[in-house]
């Protein structure tokens, strides 16, 4: 076979540089400072593990997309599909006798084996945090609004988390006594909002018709807050009125914050992964046909690796948001001062302070002329020079500026 | 505001599809079909269209170049893409069926051990009949499948029929339905999320005037 050209990438995976790599190290120096905040700590998982141990977690439904990779004992591994079947995995086996609630972030690549989609491909960041330990509303809420203020943070100004939850439709299919053959039928009809087909699904089934009349309202049951009264009336069934009460709960939590304009319900579509249990969501913005982020409540995962914890998570495409964000800030990761040669290596004192300040400065380490300087500055948008110094002044180029200053004249740092 | 985008599908349902927009004012829409324009807006209804192959209509939708589309349910569950579908449209009706030579006697075929079956949805075909426990051989076509059993392509045909006088003509004989079709609206999950007073008003819109009492 022929060797292949040496700049060839295999399908699924590309190369980040300037910009594009500027702007997304900054969007996850950003979420690590809101996560920090918020008192999350850093947690790093390896890449690869054991593909039995990750699939006990994970489920059938991620099993297609992992990418496996036999070792030289010939043991299956896999590579990380999914952070939080790793969390919890972390959790449920090293870290269960701390003090609850436990919180986690994470930065980091995760891999999954399906057809490249817009700002995911193959090998994809995601940003997210797990909190493990807490099973009320508030608990819901919090991570709720570390979506919003990721997003926000991010710079997006128009977007809309859709919230759901699974515990409507599972007391109604309880209700209807759906097989699994049907369940998978009424299930894919609502999660494509067909409503004819919804219909006839459960005629099929022969569904009681005032549960099967509550099955069919649920594709319309999108939007407001005012949609959760409706629901509410859906089912008498306990499961589905602790989760009406649940968004009830939530959507209290966040108007409380304003930040209720950033929410829609749906308690018609039963996506997700297959462990949640309880709240489910995803993010959009405009002009992007994929969600952003999505998480959920996942009580019943942590308890496959040990003691059961309840918990709730949050991941946040980060390419994605790149993309809502549309063409990044050219001056995103450009120094700030272009140093000649003579001065990085006469005046380093001077030139480390600067650096300390926050400036960012970049050394010509090529002995370039004053001219040369001057048009690489002009070609790189660099928005100051020092072209010449002494220990007591330099030769200062600046938007409305250019002649000696004392180095302690100089302007502040820009950052 | 933006004008919401409808992607619509060149060929067999383009008539009822354009015939159903210009019921809701898009009064340019008439001309489109004999133009060679593939975009065309409609500012004061809100509405902009692109013209596209039928199994274009999902990918332009779920990838969010259209905001909504028009297409056929077997094209549709043929590529199976990730997309709404909130309404049929009642046009555009037909059956995807398997058919068969009529010289050949249907209990003839079931017995073999493998089948050639020649066909436009290689999706669809192979879950129809594994479902049924047949091990066949899929042959992928681009046009003119009844052809093929002639020709001696394949044994089988899975094929869209609408009178049937295509199969007749060719001495095929349908011997069971794959699935019903019709058109149906289809819609980008974040366009609908994100503009979901606008969606849902349009598609209430189109609802009535195509008879259907969905409620929402």
């Amino acid at each position: 076979m022929a060797r292949p050209f040496v700049g060839a990438l295999p399908y699924g995976v590309r190369d980040l540089f300037l910009e594009e790599a500027a702007q997304l190290a900054s969007l996850e120096d950003a979420w690590r400072q809101l996560f920090e905040a918020w008192a999350y700590q850093r947690i790093i998982p390896p890449t690869y593990e054991h593909y039995d141990v990750l699939l006990a977690g994970s489920g059938a439904e991620l099993e297609e997309q992992v990418f496996r990779v036999l070792d030289r004992e010939g043991n299956i591994l896999a590579l990380r599909s999914d952070l939080t079947t790793q969390v919890a995995r972390i959790v449920g086996t090293k870290l269960h006798d701390l003090p609850l609630p436990l919180r986690f972030y994470y930065l980091a690549s995760v891999y999954r084996y399906e057809e490249p989609q817009a700002g995911r491909q193959r090998e994809f960041r995601q940003a997210g945090v797990e909190l493990i330990g807490a099973d009320g509303a508030e608990a819901d809420a919090e991570v709720l609004v570390l979506a919003v203020e990721a997003l926000r943070r991010a710079g997006l100004v128009e977007f809309q988390l859709n919230v759901g939850h699974l515990g409507l439709f599972h007391a109604l299919a309880a209700e209807a006594g759906l097989g699994a053959g049907h369940l998978d039928e009424v299930r894919g009809a609502l999660n494509r909002k067909d409503a004819q087909g919804l219909a006839e699904a459960l005629e099929r089934a022969r569904v009681r018709p005032p549960v099967a009349a509550a099955l069919a309202r649920l594709p319309g049951l999108c939007g407001g807050p005012e949609i959760l009264a409706e629901a509410a009336r859906l089912s008498a069934h306990p499961v589905a009125h602790a989760a009406v009460e649940r968004l009830q709960a939530i959507h209290a939590a966040l108007e409380r914050r304003e930040l209720g304009r950033h929410v829609i319900y749906d308690l018609g579509e039963t996506r997700g992964m297959g462990y949640y249990t309880g709240i489910a969501f995803e993010g959009f913005a405009p002009g992007l046909a994929f969600p952003l982020c999505s998480g959920g409540r996942y009580d019943e995962l942590i308890g496959r690796y040990g003691p059961p914890r309840p918990a709730v998570g949050l991941a946040l495409v980060t390419e994605r948001v790149r993309l809502a964000l549309g063409r990044g800030d050219p001056a995103l990761g450009r120094p700030d001062l272009l140093v000649a040669a003579p001065v990085a290596r006469d005046c380093w004192r001077q030139v480390e302070r600067l650096r300390g300040q926050g400036w960012r400065v970049e050394a010509d380490l090529l002995e370039r002329s004053e001219a040369d300087l001057r048009a690489l500055a002009a070609e790189r948008g660099i928005p100051c020079l020092a072209l010449a110094a002494t220990g007591e002044r330099v030769l200062w180029v600046s938007a409305g500026h250019d002649g000696w200053l004392a180095w302690d004249a100089l302007p502040e740092a820009p950052r | 505001m933006t004008n919401l985008r409808v992607a619509l599908p060149k060929g067999r349902l383009f008539g009822d599809a354009a015939a159903l927009f210009t019921h809701l004012g898009c009064r340019g829409l008439a001309g489109l079909a004999n133009s060679r324009r593939l975009m065309h807006e409609e500012p004061g209804v809100g509405l902009g269209f692109v013209l596209v192959k039928p199994s274009d209509v999902p990918v332009y939708v779920e990838h969010g170049a259209a905001d909504l589309g028009v297409v056929g349910q077997d094209v549709l569950r043929e590529l199976g893409r990730d997309v709404y579908e909130p309404l049929r449209l009642g046009f555009g009706r037909c059956r995807l069926v398997v058919a068969a030579p009529e010289a050949v006697a249907a209990s003839d075929w079931a017995r073999r051990s493998t089948l050639r079956v020649a066909t436009k949805y290689p999706r669809l075909a192979r879950q129809h009949f594994s479902a049924r426990g047949l091990s066949v051989e899929i042959v992928p076509l681009a046009g003119s499948v009844e052809l093929a059993p002639l020709a001696g392509l394949a044994d089988l045909i899975v094929d869209l029929v609408d009178s049937g006088r295509t199969l007749a003509a060719n001495n095929l004989r349908e011997i069971e339905t794959v699935m019903p079709s019709e058109a149906c609206l289809i819609v980008n999950r974040a366009s609908h999320k994100v503009h979901l007073q606008r969606v849902n008003a349009l598609i209430e819109e189109i609802a009535r005037l195509v008879g259907n009492g969905r409620q929402t």
